[in-house]
């Protein structure tokens, strides 16, 4: 019990000194799954709104598999890019393994599905007057679609936080991808993991306090909005 | 000149045709009212003239122009002519304002303006104030209200409105009456507007087009019968189940017949007349409509009479007399 303790209160004194080495982890964490959560983003709502407003064979199968894959566990997302990226890889000529932007590849992987499953089921949910009331207006298609979008802004932002909660707090992908070089790829998780096996337990924990607090500030920040787009 | 001509549409919708409309013109600057009972195919003309639905066949021209034909730029601008407002209008998640403003955001108008537009707009529809209201804390007929504000920040050319009376309150229905009268007679707007009220549609339109079964019905919608022709002893009769009367030779295939309620006699006896409909009936109702009276008959079927006020009361009909109705076969239009 003592050295639970004594771990918390060394991560709390960690933290308040700013310590460099926290604070480099963190960044990078956040750097990480933010660009991640935008590019699966910037791919996957375009797609979602497609997929939700047509009709066309096998879209039912394609809306199953995309769920499927929302559980996609991340270690297989790991090996599946690290083969690909690795020195014998059809893509190991773009030296991207154990590098930040191997991370991101695999976070993209993991959060692409959950947005596009989340996304679609919330351009579903979207009352079909309201395209109908856009044209009428006056809107173009494209202003139509957006119209929508923003009318399924409440499941929309549920997509990019789910997705940023999936990428910023896993640990397999980032692990095999960007290999934990200190100063260079280690994230809030794999330092986690690191540290924990080395006994370095304040330091782990300094980590997984801060890991906490970004995904209460994020809650914080999704109720705020849901509660100000009403 | 007719600003909507119709030729020869169809649209179909599942099984069965929902419009079939050889030819039709509405003309520019005047009320339209369409009406028909539900099911009728007025939404659907009405979808159809707010470009929302692409007939199955057959065109429909815009001031002479087919806008199907038109690519969809020059397409998007004549649209934008029009105002639409559908039934129970849906309104974005966003505040009063935002939506009244909507249209002239998509059209590039600043932001400054479009406050100011939105104002006035809200204003004409007796919404002043409402701005800032989210869009869920409004009644129907004040989300109605919202919808006509909406259309008619736009300043369209034509307003064309499906049921905008329904499920609405008694005070928003006569600001929506108003606003769209005003509209027509200031603005020399069009307005195009669908409503299964008779009376409302006579009382506030120039021209009523009524609509059964997907064609437009020549003459008004009361004394409509379903049923078949058939021979009868003296000639083809037209057969309801519950009504028989003589017709015009030559309409074999037939399913509604109407028989104009201005065309119908009255009779307390029966009088010999060459004219080769008698039914007995009883009065079951009687309602005065500007100058003129309507007496309602049970005569196996409802059937409507319209007659001057004057020989209404020279009459002395009352509810439960006995009457006989006297009309032409020439006088069923089928």
């Amino acid at each position: 019990m003592n050295y639970v303790m004594e771990a918390i209160t060394g991560a709390f004194r960690l933290i308040l000194s700013l310590d460099p080495e926290v604070f480099t982890v963190t960044l990078l964490s956040l750097r990480v799954a933010v660009s991640a959560t935008c590019v699966a983003a910037l791919l996957g709502i375009p797609l979602a709104y497609v997929v939700a407003t047509r009709e066309f064979r096998g879209k039912g199968t394609l809306i199953t598999v995309f769920n499927t894959l929302m559980a996609l566990p991340t270690v297989v997302v790991g090996l599946f890019c690290y083969s690909f990226l690795s020195r014998k890889g059809p893509l190991g000529f773009m030296d991207l393994l154990f590098t930040p932007t191997g991370i991101i590849i695999g976070d993209v992987i993991l959060a692409f599905p959950l947005i596009v499953g989340l996304t679609v089921a919330a351009v579903h949910s979207v009352d079909p007057r309201a395209h109908a009331t856009a044209v009428s207006l006056g809107a173009s298609r494209r202003q139509a679609s957006m119209t929508v979008l923003r009318e399924a802004r409440f499941g929309l932002m549920a997509a990019l936080f789910n997705g940023f909660g999936r990428v910023v707090a896993e640990v397999g992908s980032a692990m095999m991808l960007g290999g934990n070089i200190r100063g260079y790829t280690r994230t809030i998780t794999t330092a986690i993991a690191l540290e924990t096996s080395k006994g370095e337990f304040a330091f782990a924990m300094a980590l997984g306090i801060i890991l906490l607090t970004v995904a209460l500030a994020v809650n914080l920040l999704f109720r705020r909005f849901q509660a100000a787009a009403r | 000149m007719d600003l909507f001509t119709l030729r020869d549409l169809r649209v179909r919708l599942g099984e069965r045709d929902a419009l079939d409309i050889p030819r039709l013109g509405l003309e520019e600057g005047r009320v339209i009212a369409l009406t028909g009972p539900n099911g009728s195919g007025k939404t659907t003309l009405l979808k159809v003239l707010s470009n929302l639905l692409a007939p199955t066949s057959g065109t429909v021209l815009y001031r002479g122009r087919d806008l199907a034909s038109l690519p969809p730029a020059q397409r998007d601008e004549v649209r934008r002519e029009l105002g639409v407002v559908l039934q129970s209008p849906y309104l974005f998640r966003s505040t009063v304002e935002g939506n009244v403003s909507y249209g002239l955001a998509r059209r590039g108008v600043p932001r400054a303006q479009r406050r100011t537009r939105a104002r006035r707009a809200l204003e004409i529809v007796g919404l002043s104030g409402f701005g800032r209201r989210p869009h869920w804390a409004l009644s129907g007929g004040e989300a109605q209200r919202v919808a006509l504000a909406r259309a008619l920040v736009l300043e369209p050319a034509v307003l064309l409105l499906d049921e905008p009376f329904a499920n609405v309150d008694a005070v928003s229905r006569s600001v929506i009456e108003r606003v769209l009268v005003q509209e027509n007679r200031y603005q020399g707007t069009t307005v195009v507007f669908t409503t299964h009220d008779m009376e409302q549609a006579y009382r506030l339109a120039d021209t009523v087009v009524t609509l059964f079964e997907g064609r437009v019905h020549e003459g008004s919608m009361e004394n409509l019968f379903h049923g078949k022709v058939r021979e009868g002893p003296e000639g083809p009769v037209f057969d309801t189940g519950t009504l028989v009367i003589c017709v015009p030779p030559g309409r074999e295939g037939a399913l509604t017949a109407a028989v104009p309620p201005e065309t119908i006699l009255v009779s307390l006896s029966p009088i010999s007349t060459s004219a080769r409909n008698t039914l007995l009936g009883r009065v079951n109702g009687v309602r005065e409509r500007n100058g003129t009276v309507d007496v309602t008959v049970d005569a196996g079927d409802t059937i409507v009479v319209r007659l001057t006020e004057r020989s209404y009361r020279e009459m002395d009909l009352k509810l439960g007399m006995q009457v006989y109705l006297i009309f032409k076969a020439e006088a069923v239009k089928l």
